[in-house]
């Protein structure tokens, strides 16, 4: 009998692989994920083309001091700003003014000798725009060392020595108070990629169920509309048909998954973009393996779950029209979970929530978040594991039966009392 | 011993019963006609017999044992209201079909070009069902029901919606399934088609069986009461013989109802005096008039 099963699995897949939603949704969901691995990427784009300015910083001088050229030096060192020699008669407020203005220079440095005496250092003036205020900092801590380099000269120094001046100072800063903190941002930070995964799950879970379990019922709706159903219960058990019908779909769903994942996985690994995700310092290490193991525990059974609900309701109507009416219940049911893992996200611990995640329909979305967001021992996943697998087979067989009964009712859709009626009469 | 069994079988949904303590037993090579109006309860028998539904009182064996899931493979089964996947080709469902009752893919597939060609639609295997004539649907629909050699063949309304020529190819190769041994259940409106498929036959009125038996002696056991007459001449006063209940003008001569067999002398006498006879038979009755008399008589 297992063959039957095989069989129908087989069929669903062949069918299903040429549904024009099905690629559409693939290719679509594809464009997607591509487009936003692509976005760190853009946004360095972006930076790169900020930093590619350079600052032209014109200087004038009175006479030849000896700070001009180390100016020139060190300008040329930066990267990102170029030291332009101006000539002593621009000394003018107007003509400085317009320049800065119409974006001809950044800025000017204007270097006064004091004229008492050779051997004290200059004073400087620093003329700027909006754009080159920032860049005071900067020139303020190379007239610095440019100072001390003087000095340095002046006092007779060796070249060890001017190198030793040069050299910047080691200052580590070691807070008592706030070295708990330090490493609470830390595990924050780990935290950020567990809820990023949560994220993936939740809304893995709710695309899959929404789009298989629609599937699911109005494929089974059809069979019975298209009276097909009439020969295939009579070729093969309800349990066998639909849970054939339903293991096809998950396995045409998983597969769906695994081309986003792949397309996902070759977007990061282009060169382009290994470059910038790299950047990010994205501890991978913070997900544990475990972690992902319960995400994939949560999608199938709760897959399950809900398939089987989905094709009993399947099962009830006659006409593909009806089948919103009966699937809303179970639409909400999903909603309201998925909207309890966002929700649940900054008070996880709260009684709600802890019941939520013992809620069978809710458990897939609602336990992975406690699992993430609260110190949660093994028995509780264990237990919710239990019930959910309970539930689901559960569900299962009561499916099977609804199917069974359903299947060979036409016409208006039977109340639940008539529901039940004629599953009692039916064995 | 026959292959199908039915003993004192009833089935109730809630407070009404759909068939009240049918019995009938079929062999292996014989197609027996289930017949009856609408609603009579040819249905629920069938699906009873298919296992859809279960039965509340009375046995139904197959080759002496219960139902059981293994008997699925060896029944085939056309329904009334004709239902494939529409917009799926037919190879495939085919094949997919014949595989849920334990074919190998190749050997069904084998097997569906051969119907497909004794059928003179070969062009059909590549198509979508959707796409195929009302007629071709049909067969395709045979052939989903015959594809896995059944044992058990239960054809609800085979010939339904399908033109002469079609309904001779159809009744032919249900014949040729009766003469390789299949067990044959076969309901219809078309008394014609049972009197010519049918050796036993069981008429359903509103739940009970009505008449049983063997066609020709359930035949037998209604008098001839017409008379087919074709004369050189028109007759008149047909009606005032002693004995005629209704005279019928036909195109070509006259169809004359009347009280029992006796009469029929009589009217031969009549005619021979008045003018020259072409045709003179005393007619069996058909099924058709026993059905619509016994059913008609009910009500």
């Amino acid at each position: 009998m297992m063959s039957n099963i095989l069989a129908t699995i087989r069929f669903t897949i062949a069918q299903k692989a040429k549904s024009k939603t099905l690629i559409t949704m693939t290719v679509i969901f594809s464009l997607i994920l591509s487009a936003m691995i692509h976005i760190p990427y853009v946004l360095s784009l972006l930076d790169e083309e900020n930093e590619a300015t350079t600052y032209s910083i014109g200087i004038i001088s009175e006479e030849n001091s000896d700070v001009t050229p180390s100016l020139q030096q060190y300008g040329q060192q930066a990267d990102a700003v170029d030291m332009v020699l101006l000539s002593p008669d621009n000394e003018d407020m107007s003509w400085m003014r317009s320049t800065l203005e119409e974006k001809e220079l950044d800025a000017i440095l204007q270097v006064k000798q004091q004229s008492s005496s050779e051997n004290v250092f200059p004073t400087f003036t620093y003329y700027y725009n909006d754009e080159s205020e920032a860049l005071q900092e900067q020139i303020r801590s190379m007239l610095e060392i440019i100072k001390a380099e003087v000095i340095g000269i002046q006092l007779g120094l060796t070249e060890d020595q001017l190198i030793e001046v040069r050299s910047p100072i080691v200052l580590e800063q070691v807070s008592l108070e706030e070295a708990d903190q330090v490493s609470r941002e830390d595990e924050n930070e780990n935290k950020g990629l567990q809820i990023v995964l949560l994220y993936v799950l939740v809304i893995t879970i709710f695309m899959s169920v929404t789009f298989s379990g629609t599937s699911i019922a109005s494929e089974i709706t059809a069979e019975k509309s298209s009276r097909v159903m009439e020969i295939l219960i009579t070729s093969t058990s309800p349990v066998q048909q639909m849970f054939g019908k339903i293991i096809g779909i998950f396995m045409i769903s998983l597969f769906q998954l695994l081309i986003i994942a792949a397309v996902g996985g070759l977007n990061v690994v282009l060169p382009h973009n290994a470059e910038v995700i790299e950047g990010l310092n994205i501890a991978w290490s913070a997900i544990d393996p475990f972690l992902v193991i319960y995400a994939f525990v949560y999608y199938i059974l709760g897959f399950f779950l809900y398939a089987t609900l989905f094709g009993a309701l399947g099962s009830m109507v006659s006409r593909v029209e009806e089948i919103n009416q009966v699937t809303l219940p179970v639409m909400l049911l999903v909603i309201v979970g998925f909207y309890i893992s966002i929700w649940g996200l900054n008070i996880p611990e709260s009684s709600f929530v802890v019941f939520s995640s013992y809620f069978p329909f809710f458990t897939p979305f609602v336990m992975f978040l406690r699992i993430i967001m609260s110190d949660i021992s093994f028995w509780e996943i264990l237990l919710s594991w239990v019930i959910l697998l309970a539930s689901a087979i559960g569900i299962g067989v009561l499916a099977a039966k609804v199917y069974k009964t359903g299947v060979l009712m036409y016409g208006k859709r039977p109340s639940m009392n008539e529901l039940r009626k004629a599953m009692k009469t039916n064995k | 011993m026959s292959y199908l069994n039915l003993e004192q079988v009833s089935k109730q949904y809630g407070t009404k019963t759909a068939v009240q303590q049918i019995n009938f037993q079929v062999e292996r090579g014989e197609i027996f006609g289930l017949l009856g109006g609408n609603g009579a309860g040819k249905t629920t028998t069938m699906r009873m017999i298919l296992g859809l539904i279960s039965h509340d009182a009375g046995d139904i064996t197959y080759n002496g044992k219960v139902y059981d899931d293994t008997l699925l493979k060896k029944m085939g089964y056309l329904p009334e209201e004709r239902g494939l996947y529409p917009k799926v080709k037919v190879s495939e469902q085919l094949t997919y079909l014949a595989q849920l009752k334990g074919m190998s893919r190749k050997q069904a597939d084998k097997d569906l070009k051969a119907w497909l060609e004794r059928f003179g639609v070969p062009e059909n295997y590549d198509r979508k069902m959707e796409e195929l004539s009302k007629g071709n649907q049909q067969k395709i629909q045979f052939i989903a029901a015959v594809l896995h050699r059944p044992a058990l063949l239960i054809l609800d309304e085979a010939f339904s919606g399908l033109d002469p020529v079609n309904v001779e190819l159809l009744k032919k190769t249900v014949q040729e399934l009766r003469d390789e041994g299949t067990c044959i259940v076969f309901s219809t409106h078309r008394m014609e088609h049972v009197e010519e498929l049918c050796k036993q036959m069981l008429i359903l009125h509103q739940s009970n069986t009505l008449l049983q038996g063997n066609i020709k002696e359930i035949k037998a056991q209604f008098p001839k009461e017409q008379v087919r007459l074709v004369t050189a001449a028109p007759l008149k006063k047909l009606e005032q013989i002693d004995g005629v209940q209704k005279v019928e003008q036909l195109q070509n001569g006259y169809k004359i109802k009347m009280d029992r067999e006796e009469t029929a002398k009589k009217i031969l006498h009549y005619a021979l005096d008045k003018t020259d006879i072409h045709h003179f038979e005393i007619m069996q009755p058909t099924l058709h008039d026993i059905f619509v008399n016994t059913v008609g008589g009910e009500q």
